[in-house]
């Protein structure tokens, strides 16, 4: 005799867990994606604007020549 | 004196024991030998298995007996659950989880999937199995071979012969089981539809995954630890990059001397008595159940996330979502490729189905976390 209630419970709490434990996983890795995305932004606009820097610098000096 | 002793001897031989139940056994490792050595069926799994169910329906060996041979290897690495965690280390050691970090919401696809091993479950009660036993024919629905021999291990022992065999020969069916299914549940015009370029992953998110991965899924089912820690822990080998030693090993040696010992352990367990009775042809009919509404959940919540999504995928990648990683995910490919021939789906569809492998040891912790 199958105990019905118990099998629901049963797959009811896996049915949760399964979801539950990968969405929070996905939200986790969305969120660290950007935080990663965004540093990577930055540092690549920190590195283009120390490039036009030194662009623009070389030019002032290639003026004064 | 001496014609008692040949007498007794000649009694002994174990041709006298030999009975009906181990030739059919004897001709059902032959079948599993020619699939393996012929037709290319899991051969890593099946050369193993099939002669180790060859070897244990010899008569008279006391080699699945206590103490013999097969029975320390069934003993010490299956019934201990050792070796399904070590199998997960050196898988962990050879997945590529870029495609999943690049597109999250794969890892839906992978939990979705999982919702063939629940209908498998309740049709497995309704054959009349204990619910022990259905969570183990469920769980093939997971196509993850370790991972069933792993819940067998733990909630129903005397069925990890039969489950086994049907994981990982359903594994090497899922080119015949996934197209009719995707087929039917998309359209010409789903299966066509491209998806976007995915993003770079850098190497540093490749490095926190394993990490973020464990903290999150073993702090809610604690009971998946053994898999899921192995599995990160063999991932973090492979993409720290500073240990390659350990990387090769993981995935190479260990690996396959395990695969050796799991091979003749699962096989030992298919006695005669054992595997010819009704239920066996009934866990194969389920594994079929349980493979087919798989990869009908993948593709039914890919449909449904597209309704909330402005970034649409092609609800074919939620069909590999069946773990069997990478054939689901080529099959999934052909299949695009076929409805589209500029349609490449391959690294799209490997998020669902790397997740898929999570998502299969996270059920099955949920499994032992409600029933044991």
């Amino acid at each position: 005799m199958v105990e019905w209630s118990k099998a629901l419970s049963v797959a009811t709490s896996g049915i949760v867990s399964v979801f539950l434990a990968l969405g929070i996983l996905q939200i986790t890795i969305t969120i660290s994606g950007y935080s990663f995305s965004q540093a990577q932004k930055r540092k690549a606009a920190k590195i283009k604007s120390s490039t036009g820097n030194m662009i623009v610098s070389d030019a002032v000096i290639s003026t004064h020549e | 004196m001496l014609l008692q002793q040949l007498t007794d001897s000649i009694a002994g031989l174990g041709i006298w024991q030999l009975t009906a139940g181990n030739v059919i056994m004897w001709v059902i490792s032959f079948a599993l030998m020619y699939l393996a050595i012929k037709k290319g069926v899991e051969p890593l799994l099946l050369v193993p298995i099939s002669f180790g169910i060859f070897a244990a329906n010899f008569p008279l060996t006391g080699l699945t007996g206590e103490g013999g041979l097969f029975y320390l290897f069934f003993h010490h690495g299956i019934e201990t659950e050792l070796i399904p965690p070590l199998i997960f280390l050196g898988l962990g050691a050879m997945t590529d989880f870029g495609p999943v970090l690049a597109n999250p919401k794969t890892l839906i696809l992978g939990a979705a999937a999982q919702l063939g091993v629940y209908a498998a479950f309740f049709t497995a009660l309704l054959f009349g199995f204990t619910i022990e036993e259905a969570a183990t024919i469920g769980i093939i629905g997971g196509a993850d071979g370790p991972t069933t021999i792993y819940l067998s291990a733990n909630l129903a022992p005397h069925l990890m012969g039969a489950t086994s065999v049907a994981a990982y020969s359903y594994m090497a069916l899922v080119p015949v089981i996934i197209p009719p299914v995707a087929k039917l549940l998309t359209t010409k015009k789903e299966r066509a539809m491209v998806m976007t370029g995915m993003r770079t992953v850098s190497k540093a998110e490749k490095i926190l995954f394993p990490i973020l991965a464990s903290l999150v899924i073993i702090l809610l089912v604690p009971q998946a630890a053994p898999l899921m820690a192995m599995f990160m822990l063999g991932n973090l080998f492979m993409e720290s990059g500073v240990v390659e030693r350990l990387t090769n090993v993981s995935r190479n040696e260990l690996m396959n001397i395990v695969t050796i010992f799991l091979g003749l352990g699962v096989g030992s367990t298919m006695s005669a008595e054992n595997f010819l009775n009704p239920k066996t042809i009934y866990i194969f009919i389920l594994g079929v159940v349980a493979f087919s509404f798989a990869a009908a959940g993948g593709i039914l919540i890919a449909k449904l996330m597209n309704v909330f999504s402005k970034n649409k995928v092609n609800p074919l990648i939620g069909a590999a979502g069946v773990s069997a990683v990478p054939m689901a995910a080529r099959v999934v490919h052909n299949i695009g490729s076929e409805a589209n021939p500029q349609n490449y789906l391959l690294m799209h569809a490997m998020g669902p189905n790397v997740a898929g492998v999570i998502g299969t040891a996270v059920a099955a912790g949920a499994f032992i976390m409600a029933i044991k």
